[in-house]
């Protein structure tokens, strides 16, 4: 497992752009790239179209985190892709070693398809996901403001000028919904 | 790691720019150093960073479905192939769906008014993302994914193992909660969801509310659903206190 790394962030996007354009776009192509693959792989082995949708839109956002979290860096154009599709695999088979299915399905035959990949630790697995789901419950303007700040990289101006605010309140409403965030998920 | 600091906005305010690489060269260098001295420091920057990726990753997670839907028919498995795998399944899901839909008709024209109130305002939790099945939250990760297939009784079994260890835990009682209520075992499911929002603090406090209401409106219990579907905050409590005070 690599340890924390206190780096500035492996930016996925920035990595992604190098392969396939920029932002949503790269990451729409990446997405819709993979998932036949995992759909094939899901669907061969006892799913259905529906499941391994899921499974595959788990592993996608999984492999962003790491890769964001310096957890995995793709050397080259094939490495991420490729990863997503260990991970969707993993994933799926990990559902068939469970209690539910473990006495209905054979998982022999597809074991030797499991490679184990790089762990965020729980805790801060569970923290990310405390933070979204604390940001869905802040409403609307706090989760646009954020977004528009962290996710589109637009200046606190810009978005100033869409809310019709000066950017010093920009700036104090960003930090207040950062404080409200933080707040809602200690215990 | 201590992810619960208090961080000064302006202590808040270097940290991002560190990791958004918005710092000077000379400034990073410094910050770096500081870094190197002060492991208080190092967790503060750390808390930072996962913040902003649970704000990114929310809005990927938004972009899905579109980014599903846009996938062309021809990267998508071709029809007949999927059509040809399912098929046996079909046959035998089609007389199953038959079965249960006859039972599920009669069973609703049964059903009291409040059960019907319960099923109409009540979908299940989606559900957490597990992520990557580590080796410390496999058993909670491996249940979400039961819990997320439709496979409650799964779910809600490893969960009360794991609860056994720690029973005051929010984020188990919340789902094991909510398992039974999916599963329409509402008697079971209150116990669990009283558990949750008896505390203030709890994260799913909110949801928490809403669940618990809807499991008292199932079991008759309307004055005490009406006190608690006040408290929350979801988009259709003012529809569904007009619907109670209708019954009161």
């Amino acid at each position: 497992m690599q340890p924390d790394t206190f780096d500035p962030p492996n930016d996925a996007l920035q990595q992604l752009n190098d392969f396939w354009g920029n932002g949503d776009h790269a990451l729409k192509a990446l997405y819709q790239q993979g998932f036949f693959n995992v759909e094939r792989f899901v669907m061969n082995n006892k799913g259905t179209a529906e499941q391994a949708k899921d499974i595959y839109q788990d592993a996608f956002l999984a492999v962003w985190r790491n890769v964001q979290l310096g957890r995995f860096t793709p050397q080259n154009e094939s490495a991420l892709p490729g990863y997503l599709y260990q991970v969707a695999k993993n994933k799926w088979i990990d559902y068939l070693r469970s209690g539910y299915h473990k006495n209905t399905v054979r998982t022999n035959d597809i074991e030797k398809d499991y490679e184990p990949v790089d762990e965020l630790p729980a805790e801060q697995s569970d923290y990310i996901n405390k933070i979204k789901k604390g940001l869905q419950m802040l409403g609307d303007n706090c989760k646009e403001l954020l977004g528009r700040y962290y996710y589109k990289n637009e200046s606190l101006r810009t978005i100033a000028a869409a809310f019709n605010w000066t950017e010093a309140t920009a700036r104090n409403n960003k930090y207040r919904c950062i404080e409200k965030l933080r707040a809602s998920v200690k215990k | 790691m201590n992810l619960d600091h208090n961080i000064p906005a302006e202590v808040y305010e270097e940290i991002e720019r560190y990791l958004l690489k918005s710092m000077t060269a000379e400034a990073q260098q410094g910050f770096v150093q500081k870094l190197a001295n002060d492991p208080v420091l190092r967790e503060q920057v750390q808390q930072v960073r996962l913040v902003i990726v649970g704000i990114k990753e929310l809005s990927i997670q938004d972009s899905l479905e579109g980014f599903h839907n846009g996938i062309p028919a021809n990267t998508k498995m071709p029809a007949g192939k999927l059509k040809r795998m399912q098929a046996q399944r079909w046959l035998v899901a089609a007389s199953v769906i038959a079965v249960l839909l006859l039972g599920g008709v009669w069973i609703y024209t049964k059903k009291s008014p409040n059960e019907k109130l319960f099923a109409t305002y009540f979908k299940p939790d989606p559900g957490l993302i597990s992520a990557m099945s580590s080796t410390d939250n496999y058993v909670f990760d491996k249940a979400m994914i039961d819990y997320k297939t439709g496979n409650y009784e799964e779910a809600i079994n490893a969960w009360e193992g794991l609860l056994k260890m720690d029973s005051r835990n929010d984020t188990l009682n919340y789902f094991i909660g909510a398992g039974y209520l999916a599963l329409k075992n509402t008697k079971a499911a209150i116990p669990y969801l009283q558990t949750v929002t008896a505390m203030p603090q709890s994260f799913f406090l909110k949801d928490g509310w809403w669940y618990l209401g809807l499991a008292l409106i199932k079991e008759e219990r309307l004055k005490e659903a009406f006190e608690i579907i006040n408290k929350t905050e979801h988009p259709q409590k003012i529809q569904l206190l007009q619907e109670l005070n209708k019954r009161n």
